[in-house]
């Protein structure tokens, strides 16, 4: 089960992610984040509280960047738990995104 | 139904027919409730009109019983206000025989004028009176006052009349007629002197006697007649048109002592004698009962109607439930056998490398993944071989694995290298367009020499599997997943020694929730160790059976996700 809440300053939307991103919350998850990227130039994404994330959400992940890339936007993560960066490391993904820690 | 708007999805179609079969359930059920209703509800109208007659027959009776009672009463007492008149009549000719038995001879005719004249005269208790005394031939008139005496127009019948009064030791009472009006003659006879005072009473001419509310007769309508029967001729006064008489119906008959004779009251209640709740509750209890047994019909019908209402639900809920469960088991079942179809049939037999696949649904969930692999032989020595899995679930996803499935495998047929295929694959592939990253390893290999060249598009590292179960991840420059719009794959090239194999897999195999990806995949170590050193003490060398002890240990019963395996061994010698 996963939540996902927004917050947004300016130009930036932060929508914080937290629980289990997998193939049943993955397409909310998407859209939440292409919503957030309609509205504002700037999408972080906190994953401090993602207690687990599949393939299913980590493409909703490169479906961000690649959109923000075309739009000339841009989308970083941040808070990122060493189980979900090893992770993207291990799927290939470090190098696409711009991460930040608090 | 129309092919653009057509829903393509078997959950939407079991919606669909869902919707289509409770309608019909209900219509079904609304005919059952009425059927199942009707007997019940005429037994409760039957049951319920039954004890409202039984009730209104009652209280009916009852006010009938207390009628009767009533007009019985008030007869008794209409008898005894009778009673007490007929007193009223005698008491003065009784008291006018006592005068006559203590004056003088010749004081008895002035006697009988000063004590009987105030009793006489219009309005009076009699129209006229006399005093007879007797002779040796009949009695002889002494003294008369009022009107003519109608007796005495036929003066046998007067002597008769007297002479009966004299032998009786009560007055005696006669009907006269005086023209046309109707008179009471009544004789009181002195037992010791043998003087007889003579009255007559007149009876108004229709015989109607007006009553008084306030009277004993209040509330009945009477006849009196006089002596035994109700003859026309025999009734002295009614209250009635006595056109109607004698009285029908429920009727009650008094008789008082009335000198020699006797009077008959015949009486006949004029209204209702009793309280008005008397007379209204046997409408009141049918109106009530009436009343009473629709409201609980009504009730019961609501209920039986609840109550089939809601089995009906069950039953449809039931029945829904157990066609959505057919139809996600017709869906996975379906969706598994596509990706069944997809994936190689027949491994082909390639001299020198053993191969064995196994392809494993997720253990929860209706939707199939979209994890295959693929060996192709593609020359004298070489072969190639691809692991990948897309993200997500469904049919969709099953069809984004077949077109990855064949855009790699024909790349590698055509004998670009893993990384050229994969850079090529990338760019036909867009997560924004399709909804799904690829995750492959491409690889080529040469059955001789056991090099190995593969590439990694974001994919779990292969594991090489030594003779002794000692493996280690072969640290494959990891490049972005297909879709994700960046290219840019590394080859690596390495030696497979006889009798070790290649472990490929999917994510599903090491992935397990609240868990760090590297403890997954030591477990997948430990796993292979054990699988070896079973082997081994069986002397059992079957690759199949080996990934099927790796699969084994790692079985996560709440695993979502479906699991590919590929196995490339090179034979031993």
């Amino acid at each position: 089960v996963a939540e996902f809440d927004e917050r947004s300053a300016g130009t930036t939307c932060v929508l914080y992610a937290r629980g289990d991103i997998d193939m049943d919350s993955a397409d909310e998850f998407r859209d939440r984040l292409l919503t957030c990227l309609d509205q504002f130039e700037l999408v972080e994404v906190d994953m401090g509280e993602v207690s687990f994330i599949d393939s299913s959400g980590l493409g909703a992940l490169v479906r961000l960047r690649t959109e923000a890339a075309t739009r000339s936007k841009d989308a970083t993560l941040r808070n990122l738990s060493p189980a979900t960066e090893k992770l993207l490391a291990l799927s290939g993904l470090r190098g696409l995104f711009t991460i930040a820690n608090d | 139904m129309d092919e653009t708007s057509a829903p393509t999805s078997l959950a939407h179609v079991a919606t669909f027919s869902g919707t289509e079969s409770l309608d019909a359930a209900d219509a079904l059920e609304r005919g059952r409730t009425k059927r199942a209703s009707r007997p019940a509800l005429l037994a409760i109208c039957i049951v319920g009109l039954i004890l409202t007659a039984i009730g209104t027959w009652g209280a009916a009776r009852t006010d009938q019983n207390t009628e009767q009672r009533l007009l019985e009463e008030r007869t008794r007492q209409a008898a005894a206000v009778l009673s007490s008149a007929i007193t009223n009549i005698q008491q003065p000719m009784s008291a006018a025989l006592d005068v006559q038995a203590s004056v003088r001879p010749s004081e008895r005719k002035a006697a009988f004028g000063t004590r009987f004249a105030r009793n006489v005269g219009t309005d009076k208790l009699f129209v006229s009176a006399s005093l007879w005394q007797p002779t040796t031939n009949g009695y002889r008139q002494l003294s008369a006052l009022g009107a003519t005496t109608g007796l005495n127009a036929d003066a046998s019948q007067m002597q008769q009349f007297l002479q009966r009064a004299r032998t009786s030791k009560t007055s005696v009472v006669t009907r006269v007629s005086v023209g046309g009006q109707t008179r009471i003659g009544y004789a009181l006879a002195d037992p010791e002197t043998g003087f007889v005072v003579y009255a007559e009473r007149a009876i108004a001419s229709n015989r109607r006697a007006p009553v008084d509310q306030n009277s004993a007769y209040a509330g009945l309508e009477y006849a009196i007649y006089l002596g035994p029967t109700t003859s026309t001729s025999a009734m002295t006064t009614t209250d009635v048109d006595p056109a109607d008489l004698p009285l029908r119906g429920d009727t009650f008959r008094a008789t008082v002592p009335f000198g020699d004779t006797e009077l008959t009251l015949v009486t006949r209640q004029r209204g209702h004698l009793g309280s008005t709740l008397s007379r209204s509750l046997p409408w009141v209890v049918a109106v009530g009962g009436a009343l009473l047994t629709l409201l609980v019909a009504a009730a019961a019908r609501q209920m039986l109607r609840s109550r089939d209402r809601a089995e009906s639900d069950t039953d449809t809920i039931t029945t829904l439930y157990q066609k959505v469960d057919t139809l996600y088991g017709e869906q996975r079942d379906l969706s598994e056998s596509l990706q069944r179809a997809l994936l190689p049939r027949v491994i082909p037999d390639l001299p020198g490398v053993e191969i064995a696949a196994e392809y494993v649904a997720g253990a929860k969930g209706i939707d199939i993944g979209g994890d295959w692999y693929s060996v192709i032989g593609t020359g004298e020595d070489t072969f190639a071989f691809v692991i990948g899995d897309v993200s997500g679930h469904g049919i969709d996803a099953v069809a984004e694995m077949a077109r990855a499935r064949f855009t790699v495998r024909a790349y590698l047929v055509d004998g670009i290298t893993p990384a050229d295929a994969l850079e090529k694959c990338s760019r036909q592939f867009d997560i924004a367009t399709d909804g799904h990253i690829v995750t492959v390893i491409a690889g080529v290999g040469n059955r001789s020499t056991g090099e190995i060249t593969l590439a990694n598009a974001g994919h779990p590292q292969p594991l090489l599997v030594a003779t002794d179960g000692t493996s280690r991840y072969i640290n494959t420059p990891v490049g972005a997943p297909l879709g994700a719009g960046v290219g840019g794959y590394e080859a690596t090239t390495f030696t497979i020694d006889r009798g070790s194999a290649l472990l490929t897999y999917t994510d599903g195999l090491v992935e397990r929730r609240g868990e760090d990806i590297g403890t997954g995949l030591d477990r997948l170590k430990r796993a292979v160790q054990f699988a070896s050193t079973l082997a081994a003490d069986e002397s059992d060398r079957d690759l199949d059976r080996f990934i099927t002890s790796v699969l084994d240990t790692m079985r996560d019963e709440e695993r979502a996700d479906d699991i590919a395996v590929l196995a490339i061994r090179r034979t031993q010698g």
